[in-house]
This record gives C-alpha cells, sequence and structure tokens, in this order.
C-alpha cells in the first residue's frame, strides 16, 4: 500500500444546482411526512399507523429502529474496519460512511419521538 | 503471521472466557420468578356462578369515567368487543354447536372475565422503560402512573394475557387497565366488579383468602347446593346465597401460572377454550431479566468487548516512523 492511502482527501464543495431531482423527490417524501405528522398530532396514532392493541408496533417501529439503526450501523463498521483492524486501504469510505450513520442515528432518534404515543 | 493468528485467537478466546465467567457469575445469582405479596388483593372468578348480566362492566365503565364504546349500528348500548384503552372489564362468552348447557365444552356456552390478572411477576412492570407501571409492595396491585407513561406500548406487547391496552385515537393516548378500582380503596370502597355481581361470580378479598374459597369450591360435589360469598370476602357484611355446585375443572387458574396471579378464576371449560393462556409456573420476566443481567451484569459484556477491541487496535497500529521490518509487513 502506498505511504499515503490513508491520508485526508482535501475538501472541496461538490457543486451543481441545490434543486435537483434527488432534492426535490426528498422534498416531496418530506412534504407527506409532514402531513401524515399533522393528522398523527390531531387524531391519534391509529389514524395514521393502523396500529391497534394486537400490533402496538407497526411500520414506524421498523423504520425507526430496524432501518435507522442499520444505517448507523454502516458507518461503525467502516469505521471498525479502518481504524481497529487497521485497513487504511478504506480509509476514503470513512467520512461518507460515517454522515450516513450520523442521519441513521438521527433518523431512528427523531422517528422513535413521534411513534411514542404519550406527549 | 502466523503468530498474529494465534494472538487474535487468543484474545477472542480470552473475550469469550470473560464473557462466559461473567454469565456464569451473574447466573449464579439470578433472581426467581417473584412470588404475590402475603397480604396480596385480588378477585376470584367462578365462571360457574356468572350469569352474564355484565353489571360489572357497567360498574368499571363508570366508576373508571369510560366511555361507551359501540360495535351495533343503532349505537344503543356500550358494546365492546374486547377490553380496550377505555374498556377494562369485559365478559367475554364460549360458544359451542347448539349452545344448549351453560358449562359446557360441547354443544354448550361459558362465560369468562378479561381483566387484569395482577401478576406476582409482572411482564408489563419488566418491560417498562420508566417504571410507569407499578406494582405495589403491600397490596401488589400492577399499577399504572400515566404521568410517567411515555406511551411506547411496550406492555402491551409484553403482557401474555394482553391487558394494557393503548388508546389509539388520541394524540396523548394513556394506557388503560384495572387497578384493581384502587383510587376507592381510600373511601373504604373496593372494585367496583365484585361489589355489583349479584351472583358472587366475581369476588373480592385478599388472594391467599379467595384461594382458600377457591378450594373449598373444587372440593364440593358437583350439582349440590353450597352457600356461596358475594362482595368482598376479606371483609364487609356477609351477602353469602345458597346456590348450586359448579362441574368445576379441578384447577384454580392463576394458583401457579406465571408464579401466581392474585387474580384466580375457576371454569368448567378448559382454560384455553376461554381464552386464557397456558403458562408455566415461571415468569417471563424472570427469564429475560435473568438473561439481560447476565449480560450487562456490571457493565462485564460491553468492557470485555471493549478490551477486546482496544487489544486488537494496539496490536494493528502502525507509526509512520516504525523503521524495519514492519514496513515490508503484509500489510
Amino acid at each position: 500500500m502506498a505511504a499515503n492511502s490513508n491520508a485526508h482527501h482535501t475538501p472541496a464543495p461538490v457543486g451543481g444546482n441545490l434543486f435537483n431531482t434527488t432534492t426535490l423527490v426528498c422534498g416531496v417524501l418530506i412534504a407527506i411526512m409532514i402531513a401524515v405528522l399533522a393528522v398523527r398530532f390531531v387524531f391519534g396514532l391509529g389514524a395514521v399507523t393502523n396500529l391497534n392493541d394486537g400490533y402496538p408496533w407497526g411500520i414506524w417501529v421498523v423504520v425507526d429502529v430496524v432501518i435507522g439503526s442499520a444505517f448507523a450501523c454502516g458507518g461503525f463498521s467502516v469505521a471498525m474496519l479502518v481504524y481497529i483492524f487497521n485497513k487504511g486501504q478504506y480509509h476514503p469510505l470513512v467520512r461518507p460512511a460515517l454522515l450516513a450513520s450520523l442521519f441513521g442515528y438521527t433518523l431512528a432518534g427523531v422517528g422513535v419521538i413521534f411513534d411514542l404515543g404519550r406527549w | 503471521m502466523s503468530n498474529r493468528r494465534n494472538f487474535l485467537k487468543g484474545v477472542v478466546a480470552a473475550g469469550g472466557a470473560a464473557v462466559a465467567a461473567t454469565a456464569v457469575t451473574t447466573r449464579a445469582e439470578a433472581r426467581e420468578t417473584r412470588q404475590r405479596p402475603p397480604e396480596a388483593l385480588g378477585l376470584l372468578y367462578d365462571a360457574t356462578l356468572c350469569v352474564g348480566c355484565k353489571a360489572c362492566v357497567a360498574a368499571c365503565k363508570q366508576v373508571n369515567n369510560n366511555p361507551a364504546e359501540f360495535s351495533t349500528v343503532d349505537q344503543l348500548w356500550d358494546t365492546p368487543l374486547d377490553t380496550s384503552g377505555k374498556t377494562f372489564n369485559l365478559i367475554k362468552m364460549y360458544r359451542s354447536g347448539t349452545m344448549e348447557t351453560k358449562d359446557t365444552e360441547e354443544n354448550g356456552f361459558a362465560f369468562m372475565k378479561t381483566s387484569c390478572m395482577h401478576c406476582a411477576d409482572p411482564s408489563c412492570v419488566s418491560a417498562c422503560p420508566v417504571s410507569a407501571m407499578t406494582k405495589d409492595p403491600k397490596t401488589g396491585i400492577v399499577e399504572y402512573n400515566a404521568d410517567a407513561c411515555i406511551g411506547c406500548r411496550y406492555c402491551v406487547a409484553a403482557c401474555p394475557f394482553g391487558i394494557p391496552k393503548y388508546q389509539y385515537d388520541s394524540p396523548t393516548g394513556k394506557i388503560g387497565k384495572c387497578e384493581l378500582c384502587r383510587h376507592r380503596h381510600k373511601d373504604g370502597l373496593y372494585s367496583a366488579c365484585a361489589e355489583v355481581c349479584p351472583t358472587g361470580a366475581t369476588l373480592y378479598g385478599k388472594t391467599s383468602d379467595l384461594l382458600v374459597e377457591a378450594k373449598r369450591r373444587l372440593a364440593l360435589k358437583p350439582g349440590s347446593t353450597a352457600v356461596f360469598p358475594r362482595g368482598n370476602i376479606s371483609g364487609g357484611k356477609d351477602q353469602s346465597y345458597e346456590n348450586v355446585v359448579g362441574n368445576y375443572l379441578q384447577h384454580v387458574y392463576g394458583e401457579k401460572e406465571y408464579g401466581g396471579t392474585q387474580v384466580l378464576k375457576l371454569s368448567a371449560v378448559p382454560f384455553q377454550k376461554v381464552g386464557m393462556p397456558n403458562l408455566p409456573p415461571e415468569a417471563a420476566a424472570a427469564h429475560s431479566e435473568n438473561i439481560q443481567h447476565a449480560l450487562y451484569g456490571g457493565l462485564m459484556m460491553p468492557l470485555a468487548v471493549l478490551g477486546a477491541m482496544t487489544f486488537v487496535a494496539k496490536r494493528n497500529v502502525k507509526h509512520d516512523d516504525a523503521d524495519g521490518d514492519d514496513q515490508k509487513g503484509e500489510n
């Protein structure tokens, strides 16, 4: 391996227009989420999740805990690979992976707050 | 190379041994299934005495300030189909074939009360992450504190009887369950369901007294006439009356189930057929807490894993200024 393989790359702006297909699609999804949460905060969890006492936990828990934690796990696995097992050749993956982890745990933490039923 | 492999194997083995040792030592002090407190309060429900009048359902609604719930188109009467966040007590019916005779498994019918069993070792209390569900150390009543509750519905998922229910139609829904009318105790009153029961099918009292009464009934000759108490068996005025002894199964449901429950039940139809689950004498809460406390007791497992990982990291670190053989290493 080259001696500088684990050196940081120089930070640089990504560039491009802020309003592209990705951000617009995400914007529509966020708008839907806000509408769903508005209904949840007026009519309760049952109105938007179809939960009942037979199924007290549903797809919201899947999104909070299972998907959010799984996203977060990726970053820590890569960080462990690089920093614990010292595989420096994967170092360029660390920063995007840890950013994804941050989003994953934020998604899990914020998501579970809306799933908690007693505000 | 081979040295490192052996070393890593050693680290893994040491870590595993540390975890195993922790598990063994903690398991040695594992907690048993908890038993009922000596002054435990409860109910005795005798399905053979129940006439299905549902006075207890109406009284429960009234004293707990719960609204009616409708399952019919005309919406004339309170007709809940199951317990809910606003229905803490319900009489359900078992039906078979022609439904000719009461308390018969084939071509018969039977009633069963559905409400909190007030377990000696409740799963809901064990599962609750914020101690909103607690068990009173003296009366043993499984109590709910809405101010502490965060609405995670863990108790709903944990209960083997399906008793704690959440109010899904409110943004600030509470958990609803029977608390044995503990809010009426300070006025000298007891559980409303037992107070109004016309046949003594639901009887209130200390669970120890109720267990003696249940055993007495099981020893009676089916079809003969006997005296049955009503209301509160552990105090209050005598309201006993004569009735025909039912054809009991020789089983007090709740005597042993889950380490014992404070609500006991008698039936002539097998309990699994009238909606009572077949439960072992060990509570699931004891089992799950033992596993979790074995893994995390004294933070030993996390510390062992952290130690192993630190060791691996230390072993894999190569300093930039290191010379010699390491520079030509396989990495």
